[in-house]
């Protein structure tokens, strides 16, 4: 078993295959050996790391993905496809959303941390701008002069 | 006042009496202020002020602690200001990678068309957008002849996926800039799909890009690449290579080595000479892909006398296990029946042909025979459960699927105007498809197709049915139910799911005489129908004996819709 402290101080002990799909986490028991510390995660609290570790049990019997599925991602369609499981799971508000995303990465779990990316893209794919910027409260800094230049340059792919 | 002074007083003697702990003497003070910014502001008032050492030293004191504390308090404004943004624009906490990630995910078209212009999109959100988006080459490298001039420069040297579609381009001009703007970069294509209605301009052939994974071409008419020299797309290895889809484009004399490794195949309108026996042919390229798991063949022609391809199932036939999808759309039936009996059908194989008969043939010619039993060859069908039948006026269609009905084994369309070429088959299916248990057995559109006698005998080959649904069928059909096979054993002896559908001459004292003989028979182990499914038949739009039907059945469906009067 593994012991897991929170940025909020909440320590979470796990079986050592969920932890390990975290490869921040498994490097770290491979580097630190058998030992009873408990490892520290100051970027994660404990609500967010709830549900990490909900997903990591669920997938705990999946094979890691390789180095070499990683290096063939380059040529292959990135589809944003999610299973059943993960969609439901990803049925959170826009900052645990985020924050799961973030933990994901800080952890390194990349199944996660595309479950989570997949879900960003599938809720912008299709928009426009401004309904972009409206769904995750981003502020439109350009200037008009900023905007007629980019308006100018993609005239192209305006619809015919 | 005077005690507002006092409190003043306290106050100030509290800080100096805190600031002589913090700082025992002037050195003290002056290194806590190394650039004197504290100390300056004094200097004209210590230079011309009677101004004793001990309140130089205080006024000193007091200027860095009133710096210190603005300092901290718009440290800890700051702070605040920018958890607030978090929680407004929680998008803005993730990292530049991540976005990017993101950006990559939602430009990953499912087709090609949907995300091709989204790329620009992404990057007029806002500044940080914008300059994420321009350093993700990889979300600019959908390449078509309207993104090429914007998308090319800031894919930088990312997989490049081209697509050059189908408009208005007579003399192939707009074809040939574009390609003249991308050859340069056939190394870093991943897939190529050109469509064009002008015929395809040779030279740029000549390209090799051994990182391509998918190539689709489609032109007008039939391009014999194999006539001009030096074009090396579809003659140059491509190891990597895992989709072809070739429509109007020859195939090298020996495509073997072109298919090896794919995944994916689609050859369309490609005409073969008669003597290449080209079902033989293709066949003998496939074997070498080994991954191959969908193959479809569409209007594809043979000209010269037709020769006959061995029509009987190999005896080591080749083993494409991968194979879960097979499709012919108007192929001759020489060259399905080659394929089919060169290959090893998986059992869970979804085979689709749509057949258009030429000079006589029927569909029975479309599938090999085994030479022992001399049974189609279709070991897919093994696996059926449901069958489905329906005759219409333009020709009829068969098909079936498994268990549960997740995998549709067969589908068999055939185009003819002919109505004895389904009863033709029927008979072929009866002799040479081994008969699987079906369970469930659809009928449209039989009373043009076949007599009563006839259809009692079809009816025969199926005694594990538990459920039977006539559709547009002839009254006579139902009554075969209440008649007997042998004297002691009734047609479809387990069927409990009757719907009837559509038959609009069938009366109810006949429906009725049905259930009835089939509850009071007493033959064999006939199991009586447990549920009628009586729908749009215009015989039974006013019943008036459904109360004593219901007395045979467990459950009776009874629905008419007057179709004119709900308009």
């Amino acid at each position: 078993m593994v012991n897991l402290v929170t940025s909020d101080n909440e320590s979470f002990t796990v079986e050592k295959a969920v932890a390990s799909r975290s490869v921040l986490i498994k490097n770290m028991l491979e580097d630190v050996g058998e030992s009873d510390q408990p490892i520290p995660l100051p970027n994660v609290t404990a609500s967010v790391l709830k549900k990490v570790l909900e997903y990591c049990d669920h997938h705990k019997n999946e094979p890691m993905p390789t180095s070499e599925d990683l290096a063939a991602e380059d040529t292959r369609k990135r589809t944003t496809d999610i299973g059943e499981w993960d969609q439901k799971f990803i049925q959170v508000d826009q900052e645990m959303l985020f924050e799961i995303i973030l933990a994901a990465n800080y952890l390194d779990i990349k199944p996660l941390l595309d479950v989570g990316c997949k879900t960003v893209a599938n809720m912008i794919k299709g928009k426009t701008p401004e309904e972009i910027r409206k769904l995750f409260n981003i502020v439109n800094d350009f200037t008009p002069e900023e905007e007629a230049q980019i308006k100018k340059e993609n005239e192209w792919a305006e619809d015919r | 006042m005077e005690g507002m002074a006092e409190a003043v007083d306290q106050l100030l003697g509290d800080i100096s009496q805190f600031l002589q702990h913090q700082y025992a003497n002037m050195s003290e003070l002056q290194k806590a202020d190394p650039g004197g910014v504290a100390f300056r502001p004094l200097e004209e008032l210590f230079k011309y002020d009677q101004i004793s050492a001990m309140q130089q030293y205080q006024l000193y004191a007091l200027s860095i602690a009133k710096r210190r504390a603005i300092a901290e308090i718009e440290s800890s404004f700051a702070k605040n200001l920018r958890a607030c943004y978090h929680t407004i624009q929680p998008i803005s906490r993730l990292p530049t990678e991540v976005l990017s990630l993101i950006f990559e995910f939602a430009t990953s078209p499912t087709s090609e068309e949907t995300c091709l212009y989204f790329a620009p999109t992404l990057a007029r959100v806002s500044k940080r957008w914008r300059n994420i988006a321009q350093h993700t080459p990889s979300i600019w490298g959908m390449i078509d002849d309207r993104s090429v001039d914007a998308y090319l420069p800031l894919s930088k040297g990312s997989p490049l996926r081209v697509v050059f579609k189908a408009h208005p381009d007579p003399d192939g001009v707009a074809y040939s800039a574009f390609m003249d703007k991308v050859s340069s970069t056939a190394h870093r294509w991943i897939s190529l799909k050109l469509e064009s209605y002008s015929i395809v301009s040779p030279q740029h052939f000549s390209v090799t890009a051994p990182r391509l994974t998918a190539l689709y071409l489609d032109t007008l008419g039939t391009f014999r690449f194999d006539y001009k020299p030096g074009v090396q797309l579809l003659t140059t290895g491509y190891s990597k290579l895992r989709s072809l889809h070739l429509a109007g484009i020859c195939l090298p004399l020996d495509p073997a080595p072109l298919f090896a490794g794919l995944q994916t195949l689609h050859l369309e309108r490609i005409r073969f000479r008669s003597s290449q026996f080209p079902g033989q042919l293709l066949a003998r390229a496939i074997s070498a892909s080994s991954e191959l798991r969908d193959f479809s063949l569409a209007h594809i022609i043979t000209y010269g006398a037709i020769s006959q391809e061995n029509r009987e199932a190999l005896k080591s036939p080749i083993d494409l296990s991968l194979l879960q999808t097979l499709r012919f759309t108007i192929v001759d039936s020489h060259i399905v029946c080659a394929i089919l009996g060169s290959i090893a059908v998986p059992t869970t194989l979804q085979l689709s042909v749509d057949f258009f008969p030429i000079l006589g043939e029927n569909a029975c010619t479309l599938f090999p025979k085994t030479n022992d039993t001399g049974k189609f060859h279709l070991s897919n069908l093994s696996l059926a459960r449901s069958l489905k039948f329906s005759a219409h006026s333009g020709g009829w269609r068969m098909e079936a699927w498994d268990e549960g009905g997740a995998t549709k084994l067969l589908d068999l369309q055939c185009t003819t105007r002919g109505i004895d070429s389904l009863a033709r088959f029927i008979q072929a299916f009866g002799c040479h498809i081994p008969s699987p248990p079906i369970h469930s057995l659809y009928i449209s559109g039989f009373s043009a197709v076949m007599e009563t006698d006839e259809f009692a005998d079809f009816l025969a080959q199926f005694p594990n049915l538990s459920r039977l649904t006539l559709h547009r069928c002839s009254s006579a059909f139902v009554n075969v139910l209440s008649t007997t096979l042998t004297p002691s054993r009734r047609y479809c002896p387990f069927l409990t799911h009757l719907r009837i559908e559509e038959c609009h001459d069938v009366r109810e004292e006949a429906l009725l005489r049905m259930l009835v003989s089939r509850v009071r028979g007493h033959l064999g182990r006939t199991h009586p129908i447990r549920v009628l499914d009586i729908v749009q038949c215009e015989g039974l739009r006013h019943p008036k004996y459904l109360r004593k039907s219901r007395l045979y059945v467990k459950k009776l469906n009874h629905k008419f819709t007057d179709v004119v009067s709900t308009r």
